[in-house]
């Protein structure tokens, strides 16, 4: 019987795993990302995430030390209403938006000049004490985690922490005791509904599977793409428990975050090794700053595809559904996809089918659908995969190029560095002469005047040599013939739209560079030759393993 | 760095187990889940938008997202007394669960009378203690249910009046000692 029908369908799974999440915490999360107070949602994807990594970390620390000044800064310039007049008020999170309010705000207001200064990136407060200063860049991530903070534990509990911090004496040392009450308050909820324990659960299954197939002396090899295809599918015969994931790409992102874990632990340990007896680090103590640290490199390489449907570049179609679809594992596999590149593989096209499968099971269809679905007649091959990955290469290439074309039109800074960043050897002394100053000749000047010249001379193969001059005139075909949104000329006429493009163009580039590290990656591992035979024997395995997940009969 | 497990030590364990059940929880966090048909919660900047004005949350969706979260009620209350010009509290004879034709706040003091000639109607007079900032929205936010909101006329001679109907939903939470009122 498969373990579906054991379970009595998806609804009984659904909740297993659902069981070991807090659904007030999903809640809490959820309610900040999809604030909409008319123009968008309040926050971006990048603060969310990074609220997301605080809140799975404990690493609010430091950022609720961060918050108190701000509510002290927002108390002040909020007037009649205080800190909620800005932190609430300001209907997209954006540095722009922080530093509209408050510049706004200060004129009226006696203090600013006095207990708090604009400076160029935020504001400044001069405590008796010392200095703090909150950049406006910084605000948008705050003013959601005070938003998180009172949707998870109150107005009440929330208000009477800030109320106390707005009352007591304006000294930069009275921050910390309140800093830590709200710290506390978010750590009690937390351990109540924190999923530590599902992925505490997940961590020692995995360990375990490890050394039983591998040794304990298993290393960061061992986590390859034989262990990923091992464990999903002897996951039933190892104890999995209900609720566990069991989708390939599940497990596949279960081993990569265990790779980057593993590198942690090493490099902790080669830390110790370093330190000198009898430091203050206490053993076995993680810092939580440290685990942001993990988690910030492990999600990076996902960074760009967030930015592209984040202002201002989300008002530009750089990419397709499909497009941003096919790169998402990538991305979300971070620095550890190239090291498992026939997973990848496998995920891209199983994981699909398996997608398909698991939608066809929740809606409780017919056996016979599910038969021919487990049965992977109708896959796409690694062949056609593989071709779909070097057209979109072409394709991200020529949006990258478009979109550098259309920073050259609008006279903008940062198409100099687009050129640099396709043709990293050039040689752009020849600029010298177009520029109106120069930095002891080593380094271009881009100074406002001179702008227009240099961007115009990056065309003229006689300034800059062919290869520059070829990749603008490519660019400039590239952005005659993309119809997407955002690309044609009367669009671009608006300096927001440029924006969008500035912004958006090294994350298109950056998604091409995964690309095309994965695709390294598979070349090597998975020679021309070899990929049909491969293809079969995995087509083999997944059909007769999703046969057995979904009940279904061979 | 050989990253065998063996060679990981204690501390290289704890790290390895924190670092993977941060990735783990974070994953989890951030995978939007099966159940996104229930609607979020509104968001303390969606209440204080509604607080301010600035975008009302429709009625029948505050009502439901009150009755879903009774904490929201709490927050709700708390905006909107930040950004009320004066708050006048729940009734000490709350417990009395009477209806109430008097009650004071802080800068203004609410009266329900009877309008003569027809019973069906109430006057609410508002006097205020302090002529600016004068208000021009009234709002009540009952025990339970969703805020009752009304706009004002200026004040005359320190005074606001509007003819409401009694068995309005307005009037009804005005006499509820229990709801909290709000002049904005």
């Amino acid at each position: 019987m498969g373990v579906m029908q054991a379970m009595d369908g998806v609804s009984a799974e659904r909740t297993a795993i659902e069981g070991g999440r807090s659904a007030a915490l999903e809640q809490a999360l959820r309610t900040v990302a999809e604030t909409d107070l008319g123009s968008g949602p309040k926050y971006s994807a990048l603060v969310v995430r990074e609220l997301t990594r605080t809140i799975s970390t404990r690493g609010y620390g430091r950022p609720l030390l961060e918050l108190m000044h701000l509510i002290r800064i927002a108390e002040a310039a909020g007037g009649r209403h205080g800190w909620p007049a800005v932190l609430f008020a300001v209907p997209v999170a954006r540095a722009a938006g922080f530093r509209g309010a408050i510049q706004r705000a200060a004129g009226g207001c006696r203090a600013f000049g006095s207990d708090f200064e604009l400076v160029e990136d935020g504001v400044e407060i001069a405590y008796p004490d010392g200095r703090f200063r909150v950049t406006y860049g910084r605000m948008a991530f705050l003013a959601a985690l005070v938003e998180f903070a009172i949707t998870a534990l109150g107005w009440r509990a929330v208000d009477a922490v800030l109320r106390a911090w707005l009352e007591d004496r304006f000294a930069l040392r009275a921050a910390g005791p309140h800093a830590n009450a709200l710290a506390r308050l978010l750590y009690d909820h937390l351990k109540d509904h924190l999923p530590t324990v599902q992925a505490l659960r997940s961590y020692r299954r995995l360990t375990r599977f490890l050394s039983t197939t591998r040794g304990d002396g298993f290393g960061l090899d061992d986590l390859d793409d034989a262990t990923v295809l091992a464990f999903w599918l002897g996951g039933d015969a190892s104890g999995e428990e209900p609720g566990e994931p069991r989708t390939f790409r599940a497990t596949l992102e279960q081993v990569a975050r265990m790779r980057t874990a593993m590198q942690a632990g090493a490099e902790r340990r080669s830390v110790d090794r370093a330190a000198p007896i009898g430091g203050d680090r206490s053993a076995g103590e993680v810092d939580p700053d440290t685990l942001l640290g993990v988690l910030e490199a492990h999600d990076r390489p996902a960074d760009p595809l967030r930015l592209l449907a984040t202002p201002p570049a989300s008002a530009i179609k750089f990419l397709t559904g499909r497009e941003t679809e096919s790169l998402d594992l990538i991305a979300t596999l971070g620095p550890q996809a190239p090291a498992l590149p026939l997973s990848v593989l496998r995920a891209e096209i199983f994981g699909a089918a398996q997608s398909r499968l698991t939608q066809a099971a929740r809606r409780r269809a017919p056996a016979t659908e599910l038969a021919t679905l487990t049965a992977l007649t109708d896959c796409e091959s690694y062949d056609q995969r593989l071709d779909y990955w070097n057209r979109l290469d072409g394709q991200l290439r020529r949006i990258a190029l478009a979109s550098l074309a259309a920073l050259l039109d609008a006279g903008r800074a940062e198409a100099v560095g687009e050129v640099l960043a396709h043709v990293p050897d050039a040689d752009l002394s020849g600029l010298r002469g177009v520029a109106a100053s120069g930095d002891g000749g080593r380094v271009v000047s881009l100074g406002e005047r001179a702008l227009g010249g240099v961007l115009a001379a990056l065309a003229d193969p006689t300034v800059v040599g062919a290869a520059v001059a070829g990749v603008v005139v490519e660019a400039r075909a590239a952005l005659r013939a993309v119809s997407r949104r955002g690309f044609g000329p009367e669009e671009r006429r608006d300096p927001s739209g440029i924006d969008g493009f500035a912004a958006g163009a090294p994350a298109v580039r950056s998604a091409r560079e995964a690309l095309a590290r994965i695709r390294r990656a598979v070349d090597a591992v998975l020679p021309t030759d070899d990929r049909g035979g491969r293809f079969a024997v995995d087509r083999s395995v997944f059909a007769e393993r999703f046969a057995e997940l979904y009940g279904v009969a061979p | 760095m050989t990253g065998r497990w063996n060679d990981l030590g204690a501390d290289g364990h704890a790290m390895a187990e924190a670092a993977f059940v941060a990735l783990e929880t974070a994953a989890t966090l951030d995978d939007p889940g099966f159940d996104r048909a229930t609607p979020a919660r509104p968001s303390p900047s969606a209440l204080w938008a509604h607080a301010t004005g600035a975008a009302p949350i429709p009625r029948a969706e505050l009502a439901a997202a009150l009755l879903a979260d009774p904490g929201l009620r709490e927050t709700l209350e708390g905006l909107m007394r930040r950004a009320a010009v004066a708050t006048g509290p729940r009734v000490a004879a709350a417990s009395t669960a009477e209806r109430v034709t008097e009650r004071g706040g802080d800068g203004f003091r609410l009266r329900l009378l009877p309008a003569r000639g027809a019973v069906d109607q109430t006057w609410v007079m508002i006097d205020l203690d302090r002529p600016d900032p004068a208000p021009s929205r009234l709002t009540v936010l009952p025990a339970d249910g969703p805020p009752e909101s009304v706009a004002l006329d200026a004040p005359v001679d320190g005074a606001v009046q509007l003819l409401a109907e009694t068995a309005s939903a307005l009037v009804r939470a005005l006499a509820d000692p229990a709801a909290t009122v709000f002049l904005h």
